[in-house]
């Protein structure tokens, strides 16, 4: 079933995605580029624009799932079922609902291991032990900005999944009514 | 030839013949004369949805199962506009809300028409079964809305709420026990074994066998765990199946007639993930030992090309299926389970 409110989200969110992946490895990059003299200045500026980046995308993708929500239910012509609404929302809720608490656990990983970090550096040795240990941080953040992103690729498919579920049963219950 | 040439050639093949490694095979699966009227299952996560998918494709075989965080039969199918695929891994774990989460209504009504078609056994057998299902709260991988229509699915089959035992609790996905050195409870990581305080393959067991002896130590079992070549019974190259599975059986079991129980490792826990944990510490061992209870450890294995089953899960969307426009993954030919119940089929046969 041709489903554009689906197809327009999807393609919304991967573009919202793609904005917070260039965003977080662009971070990643000019810390990379800061070496061996990052600071923890350096990375609490990450941090603080994960969480802006975070919210941003949060805010953008409420208001931009309700506008399609709302039309596609004029699309549908159901008028206002409420039981169908009451289901837009719910989805609408339990997106909001994972994706902050991705975005929570994310930023938590990302406090835990700039914490280890700070605590490696006080007992570094030298240059040698410094470069390990800011090394280290690197993979690390690069590999939660990786899990993060495919976190969020799954939360993408759910919507899909979702949205295309909804349709399939608002449908059939509007044609069970007729 | 000349004798000195012979003798160089013959000393060439044996040289060449010792040098070649020599991969044994594990013994077939013997038979124990196992009393097959008494066959039940049980599994965590992808295990707890074959358990659902096997409890109904052979509900004629089994009296009860238990389910650990994992979802009605069919659930990938819950709605035809979604992928099998895609609808597993959302739709049936972790749906964005209860309205687009697994339908046990739509469950029931495919049970109903595939057994109509022959696919699977009459879903009028389910209403004898006993059932245990679990969900912890802090389970975000497979969340307990999805769980709670497992319940829905067997009371529209005719299960009586009195043979359903629905525990909750706070685990995170796991199955649960009482070991002090398993991951704590709440907690969601491998190898996804927690410890909750309590043996929850027990308390299944002793929920669909009714009263149980009290279980022995993992020091003082009477059996052994029997490795065997499970590929003997592998008709499929898409099955994703180890070559080797595992059984305990109890040294009475080899002279008398045992019941069989089935239990199904999750996703990631199989044994070439984490070794014998699965299949030695969960708990089943202990009980089954001292009431005449084989217990079957089949094992599925990743495949990271074709099927794809990167995680090692067990097959409840599809990846089985030779033909992906007529998927049989939950019917009674499905590779896996056919496999499964030949292997059932082997312990009931005289010894």
């Amino acid at each position: 079933m041709p489903n554009t409110f689906v197809s327009q989200w999807v393609e919304f969110s991967q573009a919202s995605l793609n904005k917070f992946k260039e965003f977080s490895d662009a971070s990643v990059a000019n810390l990379s580029a800061a070496k061996p003299a990052f600071s923890s200045a350096d990375v609490a500026e990450l941090l603080k624009n994960a969480i802006a980046a975070n919210k941003q995308f949060n805010d953008i993708s409420t208001a931009t799932f309700m506008k399609l929500f709302h039309n596609q239910i004029t699309s549908m012509n159901l008028g206002n079922t409420t039981s169908a609404v009451q289901e837009l929302t719910d989805i609408s809720s339990g997106l909001m609902s994972q994706f902050v608490q991705q975005q929570t656990q994310f930023v938590s990983d990302l406090t835990s291991a700039f914490s280890g970090y700070v605590a490696n550096l006080q007992q570094v040795n030298g240059t040698t032990e410094l470069t390990t240990v800011q090394s280290d941080l690197l993979a690390t953040i690069q590999q939660q900005v990786k899990d993060n992103a495919a976190a969020n690729m799954g939360l993408l498919n759910s919507l899909s999944v979702a949205t295309s579920a909804w349709t399939e049963k608002t449908l059939t219950k509007a044609a069970e009514a007729k | 030839m000349s004798k000195s040439k012979s003798s160089l050639l013959s000393l060439i093949s044996l040289v060449s013949v010792l040098s070649t490694p020599v991969f044994a095979e594990s013994p077939n699966l013997p038979a124990f004369g196992a009393d097959l009227s008494q066959t039940s299952v049980s599994g965590l996560s992808s295990g707890a949805f074959m358990t659902a998918q096997l409890n109904t494709a052979y509900s004629a075989s089994f009296i009860g199962a238990g389910v650990i965080a994992g979802g009605p039969f069919y659930c990938s199918g819950t709605y035809g506009s979604v992928g099998n695929m895609q609808s597993a891994m959302s739709t049936c774990m972790n749906p964005l809300s209860k309205g687009v989460g697994p339908d046990a209504a739509i469950s029931f009504k495919n049970a109903q028409k595939f057994a109509k078609e022959g696919k699977i056994d009459d879903v009028a057998n389910l209403k004898k079964q006993k059932v245990y299902l679990y969900s912890g709260s802090s389970d975000s991988t497979v969340k307990t809305i999805v769980v709670d229509q497992v319940k829905a699915y067997y009371n529209l089959a005719g299960v009586a709420d009195a043979n359903i035992k629905y525990e909750h609790g706070d685990a995170g996905h796991s199955i649960i026990t009482k070991n002090a050195n398993d991951v704590p409870c709440s907690t969601t990581k491998p190898p996804f074994i927690n410890n909750c305080g309590f043996e929850q393959s027990q308390d299944l067991l002793r929920h669909i066998y009714g009263e149980l002896n009290p279980p022995t130590t993992s020091d003082k079992l009477s059996g052994k765990i029997v490795a065997f070549n499970q590929k003997e019974f592998i008709k499929s190259s898409r099955s994703s199946m180890s070559d080797d599975a595992y059984a305990y059986v109890p040294k009475d079991c080899e002279t008398e007639s045992c019941r069989v129980h089935i239990a199904f490792h999750g996703c990631l826990q199989g044994a070439a993930q984490i070794g014998d944990r699965y299949y030695t510490t969960t708990g089943y061992n202990e009980i089954a030992d001292t009431n005449k209870i084989i217990v079957l450890y089949p094992q599925a294995q990743i495949s990271k090309t074709i099927p794809a089953n990167p995680q090692g899960c067990w097959d409840f969307w599809g990846y089985s299926s030779e033909d992906p426009s007529n998927l049989d993954f939950y019917t009674k030919n499905a590779p896996q389970m056919s496999a499964i119940m030949a292997m059932v089929k082997r312990l009931g046969e005289a010894r």
